[in-house]
């Protein structure tokens, strides 16, 4: 259940500490938005994908096909006892996989060519029909899905966002607390984010930002601009206010799954603030979401 | 049971030892087409990290596909500058395996003090041997 709005964004608005906000004495710092600026909840549920998602579901597996006009996916997740879970996805011709021990909080990821085992690369055209598959595969199981359809939920999402130079071979390792910050108890509230480069360190004003993180906004992000809300992303802007298109939330977009993380607000940040997706300038951040990505709980 | 990477691999290579004595004899002949091809791609990623290096654009908006301006080129270097990144030597260079006719190049990028691999894709789209992503 969404968190009541108005108290905590008129204290964020305010600069208090419940907010964990430093106000900046920065001249560029962008005009905050009042309490009536405030964004209206808009709908939780994945966008509508076009194609036709056939699944067979048993105790302990999840398997089918996913076809639309322009792709064709196969998919399989299975339990194999122990909170071990298999996931396998082909599309275009290359097989993702992952193994999840949900136990160990230990995951590994690979990527290769169906024909061959040779290595390949996720690009534009994979991420796009992996995204159609994600929303398809979100709105199928619905809130309530079993184990073996979420952590198939969670597989296409990293896979879904993964940057053209990311190796498809990869190693996770989840802690509580360590790996991964939830950020439940601040859903509809302004969250920091930041991340650094050579330029600037982390929480410097022209790396960092308030978000408005949770169900907002659709499918669009919006940044406080003269006094509105605008579609123009900024680059590297001094504490710049924004929402939507549920930012903070690990996945592509809005869903069904609700992970809300630092490490995801952050990676959203990046993708969202002059870098593209493909762009290999977020690759670290979004290594750091798999984790989060990969074990940590819905927050609802 | 589910096809890990090494299953497909060992399945392929069943076939390819079956085939092998009858390709042989064509091996030689392939053989210039089969090496110059590699040679071109890493010369092409050689020569977009040497470019990077040397903040050259008009080097730059020539081995890319997608720098086609200068300040397109301005702004990617900017970015290089802000995360003082530098390339190291390619580690890799290996064919994608989804017969796409393009080569991966593993290349080793410092950003932001951190070192990691990065892939980069090089391909021929009929304007020479370039940098796709």
């Amino acid at each position: 259940m969404r968190k009541p709005l108005s108290v905590p964004l008129f204290l964020c608005v305010l600069g208090a500490s419940a907010c964990a906000v430093t106000p900046s004495s920065d001249p560029e710092e962008a005009n905050a938005p009042a309490p009536t600026d405030f964004p209206a909840a808009t709908n939780t549920s994945p966008a509508g994908t076009a194609g036709t998602l056939d699944a067979t579901v048993t105790r302990d597996q999840i398997s089918g096909k996913f076809d639309n006009a322009a792709d064709s996916v196969t998919f399989t997740s299975s339990s194999k006892g122990n909170d071990v879970y298999e996931v396998t996805v082909n599309v275009h011709g290359m097989t993702l996989d992952a193994t999840f021990s949900l136990a160990d909080k230990v995951a590994s990821f690979d990527g290769f060519s169906s024909a061959n085992g040779e290595d390949t690369q996720i690009q534009e055209e994979d991420r796009a029909a992996l995204k159609t598959f994600y929303q398809a595969i979100q709105t199928k199981a619905g809130k309530e899905a079993g184990k073996t359809a979420d952590m198939l939920i969670r597989a296409a999402g990293i896979w879904a966002e993964t940057g053209s130079s990311n190796q498809l071979s990869q190693r996770v390792m989840g802690e509580e607390g360590r790996g991964w910050t939830l950020l439940c108890d601040r859903i509809g509230t302004y969250v920091d984010g930041t991340h650094d480069d050579w330029d600037y360190d982390r929480w410097d004003a022209k790396s960092s930002y308030h978000v408005l993180i949770g169900d907002y906004g659709g499918g669009t992000t919006y940044y406080w601009r003269n006094n509105a809300w605008s579609t123009q992303a900024y680059n590297h802007a001094s504490w710049p206010y924004e929402y939507g298109n549920c930012f903070g939330r690990c996945g592509d977009s809005c869903g069904s799954g609700h992970v809300y993380s630092q490490d995801c607000l952050d990676h959203d940040g990046c993708v969202r603030n002059g870098h593209s997706q493909a762009s290999f300038w977020c690759d670290d951040e979004f290594t750091s979401c798999m984790d989060d990505f990969s074990f940590a709980p819905n927050c609802y | 049971m589910k096809k890990t990477r090494l299953a497909v691999q060992l399945s392929g290579l069943l076939v390819l030892g079956l085939l092998g004595a009858s390709a042989t004899r064509a091996e030689s002949t392939r053989r210039t087409d089969g090496e110059a091809e590699p040679r071109a791609a890493l010369a092409a990623v050689n020569e977009y990290l040497a470019a990077v290096e040397a903040k050259s654009c008009p080097r730059l908006m020539v081995i890319t596909s997608w720098l086609h301006s200068e300040e397109a080129c301005e702004n990617e270097l900017g970015e290089f500058a802000r995360h003082h990144a530098r390339f190291g030597k390619v580690a890799k260079l290996a064919k994608d395996g989804r017969g796409t006719g393009a080569w991966l190049a593993t290349a080793r990028l410092s950003k932001d003090g951190r070192e990691r691999e990065i892939l980069l894709r090089i391909e021929n789209r009929g304007r020479g041997w370039q940098i796709q992503s």
